[in-house]
């Protein structure tokens, strides 16, 4: 795998990634600001509210880390280059569509 | 966190914004495909007539320190400022935050992509990679900073 092309393999996945563990609201760890601790397990209500976008960001980070780093520059080469902003254009797209729900 | 220190990280991290905005804009303008025709140049053909490459790197530094202080500033916002909106039904000023936390890890995921595009001269295949991802991290930031200015606004008005 060369660097380009786990790049671009990268950016491909990241977002896709981030979408489905935002989507299931599933989170690795939990953030709690008013302790200023991490959590692996949801906490009481007394805990006050928690962060999972920390979560979020280390998932589609190393999911799209270790995808990059699998597949064979060669299979990334032979896509054009169309599908490494198609891609993340859909995935905005399905993203700001997702969101709507906070506007009807 | 002390509230002192919000406002200063909150101050520079607006500063980084305007610093971010002026950099990828500037870059978007530039890669837009012109034709060269024989008439006065415009504003608009000055301000893109430039060497877009060399925001590369300004734009992915300016970005990733700029989402850093963002995630920093989440934690008093999560505290001090969502439960305000809700207090108050503003339901969409929670939603543009949501989709601005979506489009700051987005953004982020994209400048890998970004930069390989954008470091060696583009060949014509590779152009639209190159002017869409752009034009993607220039909507996140765009969105981001707005969001930002009316949260803040909300905040202050509350």
């Amino acid at each position: 795998m060369d660097l380009a092309s786990a790049c671009k393999m990268f950016s491909t996945i990241f977002g896709i990634a981030y979408f489905v563990t935002f989507y299931s609201s599933w989170s690795p760890f939990l953030y709690y600001p008013e302790q200023g601790a991490f959590h692996v397990s949801a906490q009481a209500a007394s805990a006050g509210p928690p962060i999972l976008w920390y979560g979020w960001l280390a998932v589609a980070t190393v999911v799209s880390a270790a995808i990059a780093a699998l597949i064979p520059a060669e299979w990334v080469r032979r896509f054009p280059p169309a599908v490494f902003w198609i891609v993340p254009a859909l995935l905005l797209l399905v993203v700001l569509f997702y969101e709507k729900r906070w506007f009807l | 966190m002390t509230p002192a220190l919000v406002t200063v990280l909150l101050i520079l991290h607006g500063l980084l914004g305007v610093a971010l905005l002026g950099a990828i804009t500037h870059q978007s303008f530039g890669v837009i495909p012109r034709s060269r025709g024989q008439g006065p140049r415009s504003f608009l053909d000055r301000f893109a007539q430039i060497d877009a490459s060399a925001y590369t790197n300004a734009v992915i530094l300016l970005f990733i320190i700029t989402s850093i202080g963002g995630a920093i500033l989440y934690a008093p916002y999560r505290v001090d400022v969502r439960p305000a909106l809700e207090d108050r039904q503003l339901v969409a000023a929670n939603g543009i935050f949501e989709i601005k936390e979506h489009l700051a890890a987005i953004g982020m995921g994209l400048l890998p992509a970004y930069w390989v595009f954008w470091r060696k001269t583009a060949v014509p295949a590779e152009m639209p990679a190159r002017r869409y991802l752009t034009w993607m991290i220039a909507f996140c930031t765009w969105w981001n900073f707005i969001v930002g200015h009316v949260l803040n606004n909300i905040k202050g008005l509350i």
